[in-house]
């Protein structure tokens, strides 16, 4: 009798796990994924940038750090260069014509996809807007950075050099 | 009446199902806080008003706080 509550038990408790336990981390394969371009054009394909060190970046147009981050990691993308570099952003507006309204006035010249209605951040397990994540050129994941304030960017651009030159 | 020990375990499993289905509460994931995010979501839309009447709260009662958790609703603070 015991065991079966206990198995009762086990079986609850399973069901009420929220399911980002499962979330992405360093050491982590980062899974592959394909969306559509922020302005529909085309499709991104993560693992067409598999051989270059990739930031993966997961930002709405309504966080208030996203303001500073998609500048400046644009700075960064044009001081490191895209030879063995790139972001790749993942938009998670539920309104795209916002996140395009967004990006008239902080343009960026990255390529960014589209998913209104979050599944990426959910497969990642994002757990702070914006969260962004450092994926080497086997397609690890090194580093997992979430929000963002002034200074961050040294940091990462100290990660993403050291990952390149591996 | 007695019930007998099947009947205790659909019972059991039947109140366990509902406990698992009326379940009220979800949480709001970092990137659904877009509609949360808007200035008319806040609880207080004009921030200096809100720090003003504050002031004017804490003069006359000589008590502070209760005023809830800091952050925008984006999960970052």
């Amino acid at each position: 009798m015991k065991t079966h509550l206990l198995r009762k038990l086990f079986i609850s408790l399973l069901l009420i796990l929220p399911f980002n336990v499962l979330a992405i981390s360093v050491g982590d394969t980062a899974p592959s994924f394909k969306a559509r371009t922020i302005d529909g054009s085309k499709s991104l394909d993560l693992e067409e940038y598999r051989g270059k060190v990739v930031l993966l970046d997961f930002w709405a147009s309504w966080c208030p750090p996203c303001l500073k981050s998609l500048p400046k990691y644009n700075d960064l993308r044009r001081e490191i260069g895209t030879a063995n570099f790139e972001i790749v952003a993942v938009n998670v507006d539920e309104n795209t014509d916002d996140a395009r309204k967004f990006l008239q006035k902080y343009p960026v010249s990255y390529p960014i996809a589209k998913d209104p209605k979050g599944v990426l951040p959910g497969v990642f397990g994002v757990k702070a807007m914006p969260t962004s994540y450092l994926i080497d050129k086997n397609g690890v994941v090194q580093y997992v950075h979430a929000a963002f304030k002034d200074g961050d960017i040294e940091k990462l651009k100290v990660e993403i050099e050291k990952l390149i030159a591996q | 009446m007695k019930l007998t020990n099947l009947q205790k375990k659909i019972y059991a499993l039947l109140i366990l199902i509902c406990a698992v289905l009326t379940s009220a509460c979800t949480t709001v994931n970092p990137w659904e806080r877009g509609t949360l995010a808007k200035p008319e979501m806040a609880w207080e839309p004009d921030s200096l008003l809100g720090q003003l009447q504050e002031h004017v709260y804490f003069s006359k009662e000589a008590s502070n706080g209760g005023y809830g958790a800091g952050g925008g609703g984006c999960g970052c603070n």
